[in-house]
């Protein structure tokens, strides 16, 4: 008698459903909404228990909430992301699920889904406490916000992305979580700092395409520049770049890692073997 | 077509041939009990089996599925443990079983009738509530077969069942495994215990590297290496003289001297054999305060497997 499965959709609902409910049972869902009513908190306290001007253009007030954006999207995708497919192998889950009736691409995107949403759940509340507040500061909103939204989810996504491939390549969890954390926080960063000093626009690193978060809220849009420094006696200069990528460039940059990360990350999945 | 076919498997491990050629069926309700020490490439088969490794070469089919090309529909057919599997620390069996259920397409109302029938047939009733995380080894191991019950398979997987339980649960799970039995499920399960093998399949098969050496019925098998260890108590000490002449008696292999009044006595055949050596050892004027079988040819056999793989 043959049996009758659920469709891929259904079961990729399913999984996501139960991803997401994982993470209800878990302490990271909080620990990330905690974090994110700490750092909304701050940002919005200390201007006034200092008493610091407060910006009246609501792009200016915003873009103090957006420069955290980045660091909560990284916090996020180490959370929800670099563990994802590597714990399955190390915790030993993955004797249970993986000789169920369900394509490896269907537990995959299952996992991917839930992890994006709860992602999204932090990010869209940081959001909304930022611009609840700038608009109680400077009485005005802006739609630059929006546009800074939907560049830090983009952002996320990538990120994302990027720790379910680590995810899907490492052996442990720790070590997936300590090299998605480093990677973007550190090793990117320094990537783009040293290319920026040899005058190299660091157009392919993430990290620096994510500056379109905050830059979107500049008016007007930053652009690339460069100023000659004098330096020594012998009319010695030194030039200084300041890049800043296009709105293309970025959301460009931002695509091809999601994409690339994505389908290596599922085609590791899928042939990575349960052994040892 | 047969539920299990197994066409010339091979795995490779970098340089180790863990699997090597191996073909085996299993018939529709039959037992199979996959034998052989640490190593022997048990798991790794039932590891291909159930799409958590791929063949270097061969085929495996499940209800005559490929489950290489087709794994989802293969594996539809099949409850599984293998290993010692660990579940979600923060769920609950109830929450578990409706996930494994679920994705299997059982409905809700299914799946909470089933969840209450296994988690009784396993012994996690008044657990069923608690979270996973606070489960002994044991308990897992229960839930990892009630899962593989769940859904009602026409083909059980089950490697090392009885892993992690104490004696208890290895009775109870050897029950749940004669049970499957009775409903003419097909069972192909691995082990290191010949004694569960013994109790509870038909077939049996032995690997060993990698490789089959072994394959027939319990019984056949049995008849096959139609020999035996007899254990030889005497009232008096015997004498090396009598030893030497014991061992020259009808069908006697070997014998070990074990204490001055103790020996073990090889036997080339059954129980009629048996029988003529203690009447021709007391032929031999010796008086026998015990005389008993410690071991079969198939232990035998099994044992020098697991001391040579040492």
């Amino acid at each position: 008698m043959e049996k009758i499965l659920p469709s891929d959709i259904k079961q990729l609902t399913l999984v996501a459903r139960h991803e997401l409910f994982r993470f209800t049972r878990g302490w990271r869902l909080p620990a990330v909404l905690g974090i994110v009513l700490l750092i909304s908190g701050l940002i919005i306290a200390i201007p006034q228990i200092m008493n610091y001007r407060v910006p009246d253009d609501p792009k200016e007030y915003f873009r103090t909430f957006a420069g955290f954006a980045s660091i909560l999207a990284l916090i996020c995708a180490t959370f929800f992301g670099a563990d994802a497919i590597v714990s399955e192998y190390q915790n030993r889950t993955g004797y249970v699920i993986f000789p169920a009736p369900v394509r490896r691409e269907t537990l995959f995107s299952g996992k991917f889904i839930a992890s994006f949403i709860a992602c999204m759940i932090a990010l869209g509340l940081y959001y909304l406490i930022g611009s609840i507040a700038t608009l109680y500061f400077t009485g005005k909103g802006s739609i630059s916000i929006l546009q800074s939204f939907l560049l830090a989810s983009l952002y996320m996504w990538a990120l994302l992305s990027v720790a379910f491939l680590i995810s899907s390549l490492m052996k442990g969890t720790t070590a997936s979580n300590v090299l998605v954390f480093v990677l973007f926080l550190m090793i990117f960063p320094i990537a783009e700092s040293m290319l920026s000093l040899a005058g190299v626009e660091p157009s392919a690193i993430p990290t620096y395409s994510g500056n379109t978060i905050t830059d979107i809220l500049s008016d007007p849009y930053p652009v690339t520049s460069k100023q000659v420094i004098p330096i020594g006696r012998n009319n010695t200069t030194m030039t200084v770049w300041d890049f800043h990528p296009t709105l293309a460039q970025g959301i460009g940059v931002l695509l091809a890692y999601g994409i690339t990360s994505t389908a290596l990350a599922v085609y590791i999945f899928k042939k990575r073997e349960m052994s040892g | 077509m047969n539920p299990i076919e197994i066409r010339k498997i091979s795995k490779r491990f970098k340089e180790t041939l863990a699997v090597d050629s191996l073909t085996l069926d299993v018939k529709k309700g039959e037992c199979l009990g996959l034998l052989g020490p640490n190593g022997a490439g048990k798991t790794t088969t039932i590891k291909i089996l159930t799409n958590l490794i791929s063949p270097t070469s061969g085929k495996a089919f499940l209800m005559g599925i490929d489950v290489t090309e087709d794994p989802r529909k293969a594996l539809s057919y099949v409850g599984a443990v293998v290993e010692t599997p660990e579940f979600y620390p923060y769920l609950t069996p109830v929450e578990a079983l409706a996930y494994l259920g679920r994705i299997r397409g059982m409905t809700p109302d299914h799946v909470k009738k089933r969840s209450n029938d296994v988690l009784r047939e396993v012994g996690l009733t008044e657990w069923k509530d608690k979270k996973i995380g606070k489960f002994s080894k044991g308990m897992k191991q229960r839930l990892a077969i009630g899962q593989a019950l769940l859904h009602e398979p026409e083909i059980l997987i089950l490697d090392e069942p009885a892993s992690g339980l104490d004696p208890r649960g290895m009775v109870e799970v050897r029950n749940i495994i004669l049970n499957l039995k009775n409903e003419r499920k097909t069972i192909f399960m691995s082990s290191h215990m010949l004694h569960e093998v013994q109790e509870v399949c038909d077939r049996v098969a032995l690997m060993d590297r990698g490789k089959l050496i072994l394959d027939g019925g319990v019984e056949e098998v049995s008849r096959r290496f139609n020999r035996g260890r007899i254990e030889v108590q005497s009232l008096l000490p015997l004498t090396a003289d009598i030893v030497d002449r014991i061992k020259k008696l009808r069908n006697v292999s070997g014998v070990e001297w074990v204490y001055t009044t103790h020996l073990i006595v090889d036997v080339n055949g059954g129980p009629e054999e048996f029988s003529t050596l203690l009447d021709d050892i007391r032929g031999l004027g010796v008086k026998i305060t015990s005389f008993r079988q410690v071991s079969d040819g198939l232990e035998d056999m099994y044992m020098t497997l697991v001391r040579s793989s040492l």
